[in-house]
């Protein structure tokens, strides 16, 4: 438990980074490669006034301005002893699946809506909406391609393919 | 008279079946082709993965209406991928990659998946043989390959504590095909894989949901769908994914038995345009268990069925714009 269960809840949205510390997301999202390939985010809370334990922590990607869902995952974890995701492993985190991108819109270069939503064992949760942006800059070499539009499976080849 | 009587029905009741070897006939000439692996053993307390390549012989393209699959007990998981970019994983069609790279997910992360099976127990599906699994999609659909196409049948054994192999490890798929004027539709497929899963002794009612996008502007149907995880696996459902809608139907598929989860074959769930399916991974871990001994006996994504877990969906549809790759 992290402050007082009586105050309203806090949650502040991080994410992981490659070099394996937190920031807070303020409007970029670095996309990543997961050991089985692809291009993920790892999308983690701070909490006040918020059990730890056992906490079902989601993370949705919208299309921006009321947009359908592009993206979601979902997963049971427990907070580190500060109160927020331990990035000692990414499986702390909600891992969502952005890239490859099978859908029509374009992942880089434009608007999404990040919602993250926490909730207690009691059921007591709080949740929040924030705009983002994807970013290759912490990518693999096939980051554009395979998170550009009408991705198909062998499209980005390998970087040693002729 | 009546104990002479009592031992005469006695042994009138038959014994356990003796296990057979599994048996299944290519299909008639001109309307399909069979793979097949080289037999082989697996020792007692080993599990073994061995990857298999084909091509397609065929100059023109072909069309799949059915696929039957017959496998000998013990069979943890085999699954048939087209062959795309190659990473650490090749092989000539004809020849087979044991173990290694075998085993290593990342190298068939961009193959699309053809068809997978699960069954491992003995035990007649309805009137089909023990160890037989079968898949007839709906009239006028079909899964097409090109002449010449490169695939790899991927086949994993287990002979330890979580499963048995008491024969030698042995698989058949037979592709039954039918003329491509009879084809209205094509069939895709997704293979959805969460692998950043972690469960440690103790862990009750953890889980792991994920989406995986199939459609782009198009409604389609899902018409097959099974899953796989392992032994701490207690609850794996698919339901569809709305894009309009945040929360979840009711699930279209559910297993709660790990070794041999339920095939769905015969599916007819409407997704809508810009949709696909949710899955979701429950796992419980008893205390006293031990996965991974370096990292507080927790288990973590990996194919060695005694001390790693999967959380895995194959999910098959139509009509198929492209096939599908969620991880």
């Amino acid at each position: 438990m992290f402050g007082d269960l009586t105050k309203p809840a806090a949650l502040t949205v991080i994410q992981r980074m490659p070099d394996g510390g937190v920031e807070d997301v303020q409007g970029t999202l670095l996309l990543q490669v997961p050991p089985q390939g692809g291009h993920v985010v790892y999308v983690g809370v701070r909490m006040t006034n918020f059990e730890g334990c056992r906490l079902d922590l989601a993370a949705s990607v919208f299309v921006a301005d009321g947009g359908p869902l592009e993206t979601e995952e979902k997963r049971r974890v427990d907070l580190g002893d500060a109160g927020f995701s331990d990035p000692s492993d990414p499986a702390n985190f909600a891992n969502v699946p952005v890239c490859p991108n099978f859908g029509s819109h374009e992942i880089v270069g434009t608007e999404w809506t990040l919602v993250v939503e926490a909730a207690q064992r009691d059921g007591r949760s709080v949740k929040t909406a924030l705009p983002v942006r994807f970013s290759c800059d912490a990518g693999g070499w096939d980051c554009a391609c395979e998170c550009g539009h009408g991705y198909f499976l062998g499209k980005c080849g390998s970087p040693d393919a002729g | 008279m009546k104990r002479a009587l009592v031992v005469l029905l006695l042994s009138a009741c038959p014994g356990p079946k003796p296990l057979e070897d599994v048996k299944l006939d290519p299909p008639p000439a001109g309307q399909g082709f069979q793979l097949k692996i080289e037999p082989f053993d697996v020792a007692e307390g080993e599990e073994s993965q061995r990857c298999y390549f084909f091509e397609v012989a065929s100059d023109t393209p072909v069309f799949v209406s059915r696929f039957e699959i017959a496998q000998n007990p013990g069979t943890h998981h085999m699954n048939v991928f087209r062959v795309r970019t190659i990473k650490g994983l090749d092989a000539a069609p004809g020849e087979m990659v044991a173990e290694g790279q075998c085993w290593t997910s990342a190298n068939w992360s961009d193959w699309p998946l053809v068809v997978n099976s699960q069954e491992s127990d003995p035990g007649g599906l309805g009137d089909l043989p023990d160890g037989h699994t079968r898949w007839d999609m709906p009239a006028d659909v079909a899964m097409r390959f090109e002449p010449h196409e490169k695939i790899m049948l991927q086949t994993h054994y287990v002979n330890a504590t979580t499963q048995k192999t008491p024969l030698k490890a042995r698989v058949f798929v037979n592709f039954h095909t039918i003329p491509e004027a009879q084809v209205k539709a094509e069939v895709g497929t997704a293979f959805a894989t969460n692998q950043s899963i972690r469960v440690c002794p103790g862990d009750t009612g953890k889980y792991f949901e994920s989406t995986c996008k199939l459609s782009m502007n198009e409604p389609i149907t899902i018409i097959g769908a099974n899953s796989h995880f392992h032994s701490r696996g207690k609850k794996f459902t698919i339901s569809v994914m709305d894009p309009a809608s945040s929360s979840s139907p009711p699930a279209f598929y559910t297993s709660t038995n790990w070794h041999d989860p339920p095939m769905e074959w015969s599916l007819n769930i409407p997704v809508p345009a810009g949709g696909g399916f949710r899955y979701r991974c429950e796992y419980e871990v008893p205390q006293g268990s031990c996965g991974n001994m370096e990292d507080g006996c927790c288990y973590t994504f990996g194919g060695k069925v005694e001390f790693q877990e999967h959380c895995n969906a194959f999910v098959y549809f139509y009509p198929k714009t492209r096939d599908v790759g969620c991880f």
